[in-house]
């Protein structure tokens, strides 16, 4: 498989590059992407006041729920929405170097993946804040990372090269994030769908972001190994894979002339 | 290791691309005429296909210096961008052996953000170096530019001549052994331009390959052994020249 052989070989571009991306931001402003981090952190405990009370949750236990589902789902929907304009913004490179175009994906999916770092001081805060018990399991997320790496790229292929072609692809993909959001379950809980109506219990195990979200979750927060969510992510992965290779494949080639 | 002589041999290669107008880079619309077609085909879309290189057979051995002539259109850019691999052709053979290194645009992918050390690296990186090769260039790359203690500061503050010697050295110093130009060596001051063409020479010496795209005919007879004039994608002209 080409991508996964890129993804090797050219290990030592797309890393760098994306590096590169990260120093950029350190430079604009002293603490770079842990100002996310921070507008993050005040999101999550204020939102937590709130909606603790509407969906009448323990302030504590909601407060941990969000600080993993909300901070993954902003990487992830920040990770997507860029990928429209990957090639784009890397016109003056593809017109003139000889890399391959999975590059500039690997790189902007890598450097919003170094970004989600910058998250895990203020995970082991809470952990060690909370008491939450701490299991062999709750290790397992360091896999969930990089089966998320690996889903968020076969995403981000498919998304920049239909989206290069096809110009108006690009608000249909901010529609359909903004639509998953409220769709997934990050600010309220599963059970809640799945107590009052079973029958459109489809409706989250179906939801791809659900299971993305909680090979995270439960690890960290249970310290349980949610064996179904991770097969379905693995599952996923290949599928997804497969088909962002094969398109790359048949139009990889093109894409200097799209653009 | 042993080295391979480079060579680029070119077999009946035609390049042609589509341009899109708006409506067909709409998905919406694409989606609308292929489906309620005949009612909307008249206001749909139009592909516009350009052949840019038609029917092209060219052999360029190691120790050619090649000078790209034709006018504007003609297809000069088209070509070097196939044998650097940006472009694939539609049809026809292209095989080129040896290390390839590229200037075809002027701001080549330069971060106007990043200083011109991180430059350097960047563009060490994008040609298929690896950072430890780099690092142990640097030194040579930064003293051949000239740019001194400019190195540190991010190249948005540099003149054009500066940004040209930072692009230059930086793509140079690999010693590739096909070097391909597009309009390039004309620009920047006198004496940076010499010590570029006496690097140049070093480079020719070596029995590597230039390409050079050029409209400057004395540039050309100055630098090139080869003189390929192209029209309207076709090679019409085909010949030696003593320099």
């Amino acid at each position: 498989m080409i991508l996964i052989n890129i993804l090797i070989k050219n290990f030592h571009i797309w890393f760098f590059l994306s590096m590169h991306e990260v120093k950029k931001r350190y430079r604009r402003s002293i603490i770079g992407p842990f100002w996310v981090v921070l507008s993050n952190i005040i999101i999550i405990l204020i939102l937590s006041l709130i909606y603790s009370i509407i969906l009448k949750k323990n302030l504590e236990w909601y407060i941990l729920y969000l600080s993993f589902g909300f901070i993954l789902w902003q990487n992830i929907s920040s990770n997507i929405s860029e990928a429209p304009e990957t090639f784009i913004r890397s016109a003056a490179l593809i017109k003139n170097y000889r890399i391959s175009n999975y590059n500039y994906i690997f790189r902007d999916v890598c450097k919003n993946f170094i970004n989600l770092i910058h998250n895990f001081p203020y995970w082991i805060f809470i952990l060690i804040w909370f008491e939450v018990k701490i299991s062999l399991y709750t290790f397992s997320f360091i896999i969930s990372y990089f089966i998320l790496f690996l889903n968020i790229i076969w995403i981000n292929t498919i998304l920049a090269l239909v989206s290069l072609r096809f110009r108006d692809f690009n608000s249909l993909t901010s529609v359909f994030i903004q639509l998953s959001f409220f769709a997934t379950p990050v600010l309220w809980d599963a059970s809640h769908i799945l107590e009052a109506r079973p029958q459109l219990s489809w409706v989250i195990y179906l939801n791809p972001f659900y299971h993305l979200i909680e090979i995270f979750r439960q690890p960290l927060m249970q310290g349980i190994f949610p064996a179904n969510s991770f097969i379905f992510c693995i599952l996923m992965l290949f599928f997804g894979i497969t088909f962002a290779n094969y398109l790359m494949r048949k139009y990889s080639h093109r894409v200097a002339f799209w653009l | 290791m042993a080295i391979i002589e480079p060579y680029i041999q070119i077999n009946n290669l035609t390049l042609q691309f589509e341009i899109y107008d708006q409506n067909s880079q709409s998905l919406k619309k694409t989606i609308i005429q292929n489906s309620i077609g005949g009612i909307f085909n008249k206001k749909g879309g139009k592909r516009i296909i350009i052949k840019s290189l038609n029917n092209i057979n060219l052999e360029i051995k190691s120790g050619d210096r090649v000078g790209l002539i034709g006018n504007n259109g003609s297809g000069k850019s088209s070509l070097l961008n196939l044998i650097s691999g940006i472009y694939k052709q539609t049809s026809g053979n292209l095989d080129v052996k040896g290390s390839i290194v590229s200037i075809l645009d002027l701001n080549h992918g330069l971060d106007f953000d990043a200083t011109g050390y991180e430059n350097i690296l960047l563009r060490g990186i994008l040609n298929g170096h690896k950072p430890s090769e780099i690092k142990k260039n640097l030194k040579e790359i930064i003293e051949f530019s000239e740019l001194g203690h400019f190195i540190n500061i991010p190249i948005k503050n540099y003149s054009m001549g500066m940004i040209l010697r930072l692009a230059f050295a930086s793509s140079t110093f690999y010693q590739p052994q096909i070097l391909l130009l597009d309009e390039w060596l004309s620009v920047g001051d006198q004496t940076f331009i010499k010590k570029c063409e006496k690097k140049l020479d070093e480079m020719i010496k070596s029995s590597q390959i230039l390409i050079l795209a050029s409209h400057d005919l004395n540039l050309i007879h100055r630098v090139c052994n080869k003189i390929v004039k192209l029209e309207t994608g076709s090679i019409i002209e085909v010949k030696s020249i003593n320099s």
